[in-house]
């Protein structure tokens, strides 16, 4: 047990001394919420403004974006770690790995926690550029937030790790993750809320567990943090992230075979 | 102690598509019946063409995959039920290395011996001691992405045995070097072994095994074909051909005393030279000199050429490595592709 922790932080403080040589990269990573913050948002001020459905009264606010915004960004800044995977499996990092005396769940695990911390940053970058767009938020607020991000990392990030160990090229990846990543996108209720859809596109967004995830972090950004769905949404993330694991620690196995 | 003790070894992978024949999923036998014995501080060779099964062999060994069937112990320790015991006592390098090429040389020792449970004192001693010895010092702070293929190489191994394995697996160690870079790489290898790490390597070049390795076995087919030190299967595909330079007139008279000489097989003329085929040089110059001298017939040169392992190869398998390599290109490399299988006559 004492091993598998210093197998995990040995390797996460190394997959971050590698990520912190390119800080390119790191700032590459915020241009997106940066876009969607200020070139995006103030469009929906104008769809408020402009009257629209009674139901949409809360979209021009920024509170109501922001939410979207960060779940959008723990899907897209966790979706894609995979093809690093690919190079490591291509380079035999995986299998040397394999052959030490650290866990398969270490190997992981010092993957996942370093994208994990990836995402808290952005996260945390999003909440401050968002208060001089007028944000309102209470510290609760802010860390169940985060704690909820957390999850949604722990589940995607090993997920596409084992997309990653099953396809073995970066040309089979792209279009599976595609595959993936519109309809989550889409049928979450990120960019606009789902109360403006049709009957069946919300009937259909219920099998989205993304789609609970943002409902969750609106109840949140709204301060309602005893809103059933936010409960809800913790209970399904943590279900999530264990099947997620057990997957791709499956997966890691029969890679290296 | 035997380091490695294999008895029927077997790995058969599901194939993909049924037997067009009999309509059953017969799968594909990689390694069928390995038999092995590796001894405590031996270098062993593993020979094959590519698709004989030795990586496949190898991989079972190193508990990355598991068994089909068969017994085997590893240091000691079995391989079906103590993996994490083996995985401690073992150090593996693969064909692919498996550095990351964004750190150094230095940062992926250090991070190696971590995970082997070294704490970062011992973990930062042991790879300063690898970079001395493996003359690693102008280049182990770079990142790896810069390195040549020789000092990835070092890196590499030094990876291999950070953190003191008994025994360390090489696969196709040298493949892609330079003969420079081949020849230092061996250097190290032998300097390992004096230091008491039993090494197994798989090789498909026979000089290599032939100048590295104690014992070596080779494998063809997914079956072993032939085990030994290079020398007895050097003795075993035929002996040793000596030639003594004579004067021409002494030719016929040197024959007679030779000819019927223990230890001569068969013997014959040159105009200016007496040609043996011997079991071995060794006992039969030493008695075959005296003879001539006592009779005063003057020896003006004497060469003995022995059988390569390229002559083994192609005497257990029925064909030239390179022919094997070629066949294993052309028909994917799968192992037991049937036909031909055993074709050697070698039973």
């Amino acid at each position: 047990m004492k091993k598998a922790v210093v197998d995990t932080w040995v390797q996460y403080l190394h997959y971050m001394k590698i990520e912190l040589r390119s800080p390119f990269w790191i700032l590459a990573s915020l241009f997106q919420p940066v876009c969607y913050l200020y070139l995006f948002a103030p469009l929906l001020k104008n769809v408020s403004d402009t009257g629209g459905a009674s139901a949409a009264g809360s979209i021009g606010s920024i509170n109501s974006f922001a939410p979207g915004l960060l779940v959008m960004i723990a899907l897209f800044g966790t979706l894609f770690v995979g093809y690093g995977m690919i190079d490591y499996l291509r380079s035999g990092i995986i299998e040397r790995l394999r052959v030490t005396t650290a866990s398969r769940l270490s190997l992981l695990l010092g993957l996942v926690l370093r994208d994990v911390t990836t995402l808290l940053v952005q996260t945390a970058i999003v909440f401050v550029l968002s208060l001089p767009l007028g944000l309102v938020i209470t510290a609760p607020a802010v860390l169940l937030t985060a704690a909820l991000m957390v999850l949604v990392a722990l589940t995607i990030s090993p997920a596409s790790y084992a997309i990653a160990l099953i396809a073995r090229s970066e040309d089979a990846m792209g279009p599976i993750l595609n595959f993936f990543s519109q309809p989550l996108l889409l049928l979450s209720g990120m960019l606009l809320p789902l109360t403006l859809a049709p009957l069946w596109l919300r009937t259909l967004s219920d099998a989205n567990p993304l789609k609970y995830v943002v409902d969750a972090s609106r109840a949140i950004f709204r301060g309602d943090l005893a809103d059933p769905a936010v409960w809800r949404s913790f209970a399904l993330m943590a279900v999530l992230v264990v099947v997620s694991f057990a997957w791709s620690l499956r997966q890691m196995r029969k890679a290296t075979e | 102690m035997d380091m490695i003790v294999t008895q029927g070894l077997c790995k058969t992978f599901k194939s993909k598509g049924k037997d067009k024949g009999t309509g059953k999923d017969a799968g594909v036998e990689a390694v069928r019946d390995v038999d092995l014995r590796v001894r405590e501080g031996e270098i062993y060779g593993f020979l094959g063409p590519n698709g004989a099964g030795k990586t496949t062999t190898m991989r079972m060994l190193t508990t990355l995959m598991a068994p089909t069937r068969g017994t085997a112990t590893v240091v000691g320790h079995d391989l079906f039920r103590e993996s994490r015991r083996i995985r401690q006592d073992i150090g593996y390098v693969s064909q692919k290395g498996g550095a990351y090429e964004y750190a150094s040389g230095y940062e992926n020792l250090v991070l190696q011996g971590r995970l082997y449970g070294l704490t970062r004192a011992e973990a930062r001693d042991k790879a300063d001691r690898i970079v001395l010895q493996f003359d690693m010092a102008d280049y182990a702070r770079r990142i790896v992405q810069t390195y040549s293929g020789g000092q990835r190489r070092h890196v590499d191994l030094g990876m291999g045995v950070m953190h003191d394995p008994k025994l360390l697996f090489l696969d196709e160690p040298t493949t892609g070097l330079d003969p420079h870079s081949r020849a230092r790489f061996w250097d190290v290898i032998r300097t390992l072994r004096r230091e008491g790490i039993t090494i197994f390597l798989t090789t498909h070049y026979l000089d290599e095994a032939d100048q590295l390795c104690d014992a070596l076995c080779i494998m063809d087919h997914g079956r072993v074909v032939a085990a030994g030190s290079p020398e007895e299967l050097k003795r075993e595909v035929s002996g040793d051909v000596v030639e003594i330079g004579l004067d021409p007139a002494n030719v016929a008279q040197a024959a007679g005393l030779l000819e019927g000489m223990g230890g001569v097989c068969s013997l014959e003329t040159t105009e200016n030279s007496v040609k043996l085929l011997v079991e071995s040089g060794e006992t039969v110059l030493p008695a075959a000199l005296p003879r001539l001298v006592q009779a005063g017939i003057a020896v003006a040169r004497v060469e003995m050429k022995r059988p390569t392992l390229d002559e083994v190869f192609q005497k257990v398998t029925g064909r030239a490595l390179t022919e094997a390599e070629i066949e294993a290109a052309a028909g994917g490399g799968g192992a037991g592709s049937g036909a031909g299988s055993g074709g050697g006559g070698w039973t």
